[in-house]
C-alpha cells in the first residue's frame, strides 16, 4: 500500500498521519480554510492497519499490551518486539517528534512505542505539557493501532485514562507491593 | 456450527489481523473456540497462551491471506472515492466538516500549542 501524501504548509504528511492531527495544530500552520480542507479529506481516507500488541514482561508475569496508552511506575520491564523511542528529549523538540517524526517512522515500521520518564521532558508548564505529549500519543496510538508503553513518576497515574497500569507501590516500612490494572501481583 | 464459507473465512482473517483475544472472536467462548478450530484446521491461525489470557495469531499462510486481502480492499476502496468524488461533482458540493468545541479542556489554553503552531509555520 503506497501511502498517500499531501502538502501541509512547509511538511509532507500523510493522510494517515494527517488524521491524527487536530483541527487547532492545523488551523495554525494553514489557516483555517486549508485546514478544514485537510480534515475533510482525513475524514475520508480509511486505515487498513491491524492493531498491534506488545508483550510487556515483567518481574513476577508478562503482559499483552493493546493499542492505546500503558503506564509503568518503578518496574523494570522488557517490551517486544523492540519498541522505538522519540529521538528528542525536551520541551518543543520532544512534541514536536510525537507529533511529526514519529508517525513517519511508525509508516516505515510500525512497532510498539516506548516513552521513557515523561514528567522530566518539560523544562517548563511541565502539566500542560504531559498532558499535550499524552493527548499527542493517544491519537498516534489511535490512527496507527499501536500500543504506546510510558514511564515515569507516579503523578502521573492520575493524569490520563490509561489502558493498562503497573505500578510499584510502596509503605512506610518500605515493603513493597505492584499493583498489575490496579490487581496486585505475587511476585515469587 | 455449519461449516465456513470461503467468504466467512477471509471475514475471520481480516478480523484476526495481527492478533486478538479469543474472548474477541465471539462472546460465546463455545462459539468462538468453534471459529477457531476451524481456521487452524485451515493452517490459518495459531493460539498462543499468556497465562489466561488466549491470543489468536495469523500464521504465515494465514499472513499471506491476510495481504492479499488488505490489497483488495485497497483497490476497492480507491475505486469507490473515485465513484464517490463523480456523484459529489454532480449533485452538491462538499462542505468541510469542522467538530465544533473538540478541544478538550487540557489543550484550552495550553501554551505548548502556541509552541507547536509557531514550529509549524516556521
Amino acid at each position: 500500500m503506497r501511502p498517500r501524501y499531501l502538502q501541509v504548509g512547509k511538511l509532507l504528511i500523510s493522510l494517515t498521519h494527517l488524521k491524527c492531527l487536530r483541527r487547532e495544530e492545523l488551523e495554525q500552520w494553514v489557516g483555517a480554510e486549508r485546514a478544514a480542507q485537510l480534515l475533510a479529506m482525513a475524514k475520508k481516507h480509511m486505515v487498513l492497519l491491524h492493531p498491534l500488541y506488545a508483550e510487556l514482561s515483567y518481574p513476577g508475569g508478562r503482559l499483552l499490551v493493546s493499542p492505546g496508552l500503558t503506564l509503568v511506575v518503578g518496574e523494570e520491564f522488557k517490551l517486544t518486539p523492540e519498541p522505538i523511542a522519540p529521538e528528542a528529549r525536551l520541551d518543543e523538540e520532544f512534541l514536536w517528534d510525537l507529533l511529526i517524526e514519529l508517525p513517519r517512522r511508525l509508516e516505515a515500521r510500525r512497532a510498539p512505542v516506548l516513552v521513557e520518564d515523561l514528567d522530566e521532558r518539560f523544562t517548563r508548564h511541565v502539566n500542560e505539557g504531559i498532558l499535550y505529549a499524552l493527548d499527542i500519543m493517544e491519537r498516534v496510538a489511535n490512527v496507527y493501532r499501536v500500543p504506546f508503553v510510558v514511564t515515569g513518576a507516579a503523578r502521573l497515574f492520575g493524569m490520563w485514562s490509561w489502558l493498562h497500569t503497573i505500578l510499584r507501590v510502596y509503605d512506610k516500612r518500605g515493603g513493597s507491593l505492584l499493583l498489575v490494572d490496579g490487581q496486585p501481583v505475587v511476585v515469587g | 456450527m455449519r461449516k465456513f464459507s470461503e467468504f466467512n473465512v477471509l471475514y475471520w482473517v481480516y478480523r484476526i489481523g495481527d492478533g486478538v483475544k479469543i474472548s474477541d472472536i465471539n462472546r460465546n467462548s463455545r462459539r468462538a473456540r468453534s471459529v477457531v478450530s476451524q481456521l487452524e484446521k485451515l493452517g490459518l491461525v495459531k493460539v498462543e497462551e499468556y497465562g489466561r489470557l488466549k491470543v489468536v495469531r495469523l500464521t504465515t499462510k494465514g499472513q499471506r491471506v491476510y495481504e492479499k486481502l488488505l490489497e483488495a480492499l485497497w483497490e476497492l476502496r480507491l475505486g469507490r472515492e473515485r465513484e464517490e468524488q463523480a456523484e459529489v461533482r454532480v449533485s452538491r458540493p462538499r462542505h468541510a466538516e469542522l467538530e465544533a468545541g473538540a478541544l478538550p479542556e487540557w489543550l484550552v489554553g495550553n501554551p505548548w500549542l502556541k509552541v507547536i503552531g509557531e514550529r509549524g509555520r516556521a
